[in-house]
Formats: C-alpha cells, structure tokens, sequence
C-alpha cells in the first residue's frame, strides 16, 4: 500500500464519527471487510429488478467506494498531515459535535440542469 | 455583501406545455396569467449577466412553446452566458429545430422516460410523443450539436432502464437520471421505495461500470448519490451539499426567484417585478437554508454521519418531500445501505 493509498483513511479519520471505528475504516480501506455473502445475496434481487445480472451487481459492488471528495493536489497535502490526523483521531479530539457553520461553497457548473458530454471530459 | 454569481440559472420561461407528465413537478401546462413580457425577459438576461451568472438552462413547461424563446436564447449569449435548452422534443418543427441551431446553445436535451412508446406516451399522457422525441433525439445527435437526455424515475418506469440504455448506446449523448419527487402533479404512491431507489443507484453504477464514455456518457443527478459504503461515485461532480441559491438559481415565469426550481412555492425568496435581481441575489437571508448551514439544522441521522459537513443532509427537494424538512434526506445510499445491512442481520 502506497502513501497515496493511506489518503483515504486520513479523509475518513478527520470526519470521524461515532458511529464509525477506525479499524472499519482501516479494514475497508485495505478490503480487507468483503461484502458478505449474506449482503451480496441481499443486493443482487434489488439489481436484477433493473434488469442487471448478477455478475454486474457483483462488479459494481466489488469497487472501490464513494470515499474520495477532495481535489487531488489535496491529497498530497493531506499525506503531510496524515500523522497528525491520526494522533488527533486517537485521541478523540475531531470535534464531531461542536456545532459548525458552514462556509458557502461556489460550484460552477450545470449540474442543476442537466449534464453536458463535455462534462464527462 | 457581493456573492459570486451562480455557475447556472434554471429558467421556467413558460409553463405552457403540450404534454401532461404523471411527474411534472410544476404541473405544467397552461401559461402562468402574469409571466414576465419580452421586455422583462430581456432585462433579466441583463441582470443575471449583472449579477456573475454563468449560464442559463432555459426550460419549462416547454420552453420552446413561448414565441419569443430565440430573442431570449440570443440575448443570453450576447451578454456571454452559456445557454442550455431543456426541450419535450414533441412538436420540433423544421423551422424550430433551425431557430435551435441558429442560437447554437451549448448544449440541448430531451426527456425520454420510456424504452417503449407505450411506457413513455403513458407518462407523457400523450400518444405518439415517444416516437417524435426520439426523432428528435437523432436529429439533434445528426446535427453535432452537445445532446442530453434526462430520465425521471418512478415505479412506472424503472424497469425501462435496460431498454433506453439500448436505445442511447453509442449515441455520444449525456444520460442524466434522476429520481421524480411528489411535488406538482406526481403522487406519493408512484414515488421509488428506498430500494428501489437503491437499484436505480446499482443501475446507474453497473453502466458507468460496463460502458466506456465513448460508449455512454452517464450520471445522477443531484438527488442520486452519496457518499456510498459500497457503490463507486454516480455523479459527474462530488456532491458538496445542496447548491440551491450557491452555484444554481431558480426563475419561474412570473419572476419568482427561489434557490432551486425542484423546490416547492414556500421557498420562492423574492420577485424581480418587486426587487431587482442583484438585491435578492445578495441578500444576506436569501437561500439561508443552504448558504448557512450548521449542524444542528440537520436531521438526527444526519448530523451524526461522518460526510455531514459536506453533504449537509442531501437533496432539498427530496428531503422537504419525503422528510417533512429539510437536511434529512432519506434517500442516501449511505443510509439505506446500513438499513439494507440491518434487515439482512
């Protein structure tokens, strides 16, 4: 595993939360907490009612999940602070439930329209 | 306080509409009586250049039923906006779809909700408009200029998705699916379950999957997402929150300003007739719900997710419709995964 690749573990550490562990994000990073059986056979009726195989289900599933939301210079300047964050993490100081405000974020884009193919470039 | 302008302004420039969707959020179909005169209309293109905005989507009702649309379309490239056009595709004549090239707008999309006419006419409420939108779908693909297509999804037509997927394969245009919610005319009882909706997700995952862009371009819109433990990203661009009256800005006929078009009458925040644009835009109170979040304001589940300060509680619109308030979407893939987990022990 690459320093690169313990970027999403610093993201996920820094939203820590109470409802999550750290050794299931570590474990989930590292795939080492596979869909279960149980889970998958759960999953795949809701994707054959859209008319996908199971195969597609399983590929789709199988990836890598919806962790990363930061531009990817970010990421190099998060591996800078990655030790921090996990100090900071194991001792519980992330603030989860000081209430915050959030600073407006300006998106350009149409994406409240519709998408452009020049979107996907 | 100036703000930055909106990256988009979704304009209702007529509610006029000569089809009848069971899921029309803004029930469309007559003319509103007091909607804005050439003039205004103009005047606004101005204002919205005034105020930083990037582009326009003029839609509807449908748009192209006003008679001054193309003055609108040209004004709002002459002041240097990018300009959409969301279009039924029903009814484009051989001079409209020249008036459509002429204006040449960045890019145009027709709503098909249906892989079989029976399926989307029935939606539509009116027979034989399958058949001409996707006439008109090839025309706009033959003709180069930047097509979408959006999908609205309910019970009705969820199991369709295979086959408009068919029909769009190969075509070079940009598939946006979103999911319809109870506001106009859609009933609650036609809306997704939240497992169905979870389908719709493994859908719109499994194509991006199995398909190259070459192939077809695909996403969710803003009410599809986020931030699943198990599905890669739907969308084009990571969801940041509800963007309503931030990077979009809503315009219905009559000059009612709101944060978002998808959002019901209560959230209408001012009229251009009563107050011009710049003031409503930078209003400290305008679209406060949004531009001022804080973690109290959001639902139980949601303040205590690790992705709340970003995703602020999902979709507006689905979560006022299905929650009762809002910052508490219920349809987060994130949410009815650990459901899904739970029922399954």
């Amino acid at each position: 595993m690459s320093l690169v690749d313990m970027i999403p573990v610093g993201i996920e550490l820094l939203r820590l939360s109470g409802r999550e562990s750290v050794y299931t994000i570590l474990s989930r990073v590292f795939k080492a907490q596979p869909i279960s059986p149980a889970y998958r056979r759960r999953i795949r009726p809701l994707g054959a009612s859209v008319g996908l195989s199971e195969v597609e289900v399983d590929e789709v599933i199988s990836g890598s999940p919806n962790v990363t939301n930061l531009p990817s210079w970010l990421k190099w300047v998060l591996v800078a602070f990655i030790v921090v964050v996990l100090i900071l993490s194991a001792i519980g100081v992330t603030g989860s439930y000081v209430p915050w405000y959030t600073n407006p974020l300006y998106v350009p884009g149409t994406d409240y329209a519709s998408i452009r193919p020049k979107d996907f470039l | 306080m100036v703000r930055p302008g909106p990256g988009c302004a979704v304009w209702e420039i007529t509610l006029k509409c000569n089809l009848n969707c069971m899921h029309c959020g803004s029930a469309a179909g007559k003319a509103r009586s007091d909607e804005l005169t050439t003039d205004e209309a103009l005047q606004l293109c101005d204002d919205l250049k005034g105020i930083g905005c990037q582009g326009v989507a003029m839609m509807g009702g449908e748009p192209l039923l006003r008679k001054d649309w193309p003055s609108i379309a040209e004004r709002v490239r002459e002041v240097g906006m990018d300009l959409s056009i969301i279009t039924n595709g029903y009814k484009i004549t051989e001079s409209k779809f020249q008036r459509i090239l002429d204006v040449n707008p960045e890019l145009v999309t027709v709503s098909i909700d249906g892989g079989h006419a029976a399926i989307h006419d029935k939606i539509r409420g009116v027979p034989g408009s399958f058949k001409e939108v996707v006439a008109t779908l090839r025309r706009f693909v033959k003709s180069g200029l930047p097509t979408g297509v959006i999908t609205t999804v309910h019970k009705m037509n969820l199991g369709e998705l295979t086959t408009i997927r068919k029909l769009l394969l190969g075509t070079g245009v940009a598939w946006q699916i979103q999911m319809a919610t109870p506001y106009g005319r859609l009933t609650y009882d036609h809306v997704l379950s939240k497992e169905e909706y979870y389908s719709l997700a493994l859908f719109i995952a499994a194509t991006r999957k199995k398909y190259s862009k070459k192939e077809l371009m695909i996403a969710g819109a803003h009410d599809m997402g986020y931030f699943s433990r198990v599905l890669p990203p739907l969308q084009v661009y990571p969801w940041q929150g509800c963007q309503a009256g931030i990077s979009t800005l809503g315009i219905e006929s009559n000059g009612n300003i709101l944060g978002c078009l998808a959002l019901p009458p209560e959230y209408v925040e001012g009229n251009i007739r009563e107050r011009p644009l710049k003031e409503i835009w930078n209003d400290s109170a305008f679209s406060s719900y949004t531009r001022r979040v804080r973690r109290t304001d959001l639902g139980s589940e949601c303040a205590s997710c690790t992705y709340s300060k970003i995703c602020k509680g999902g979709c507006s619109a689905v979560s006022h419709s299905m929650a009762g308030g809002l910052h508490r979407d219920p349809y987060c893939l994130r949410l009815i995964e650990a459901e899904l987990k739970k029922s399954n022990g």
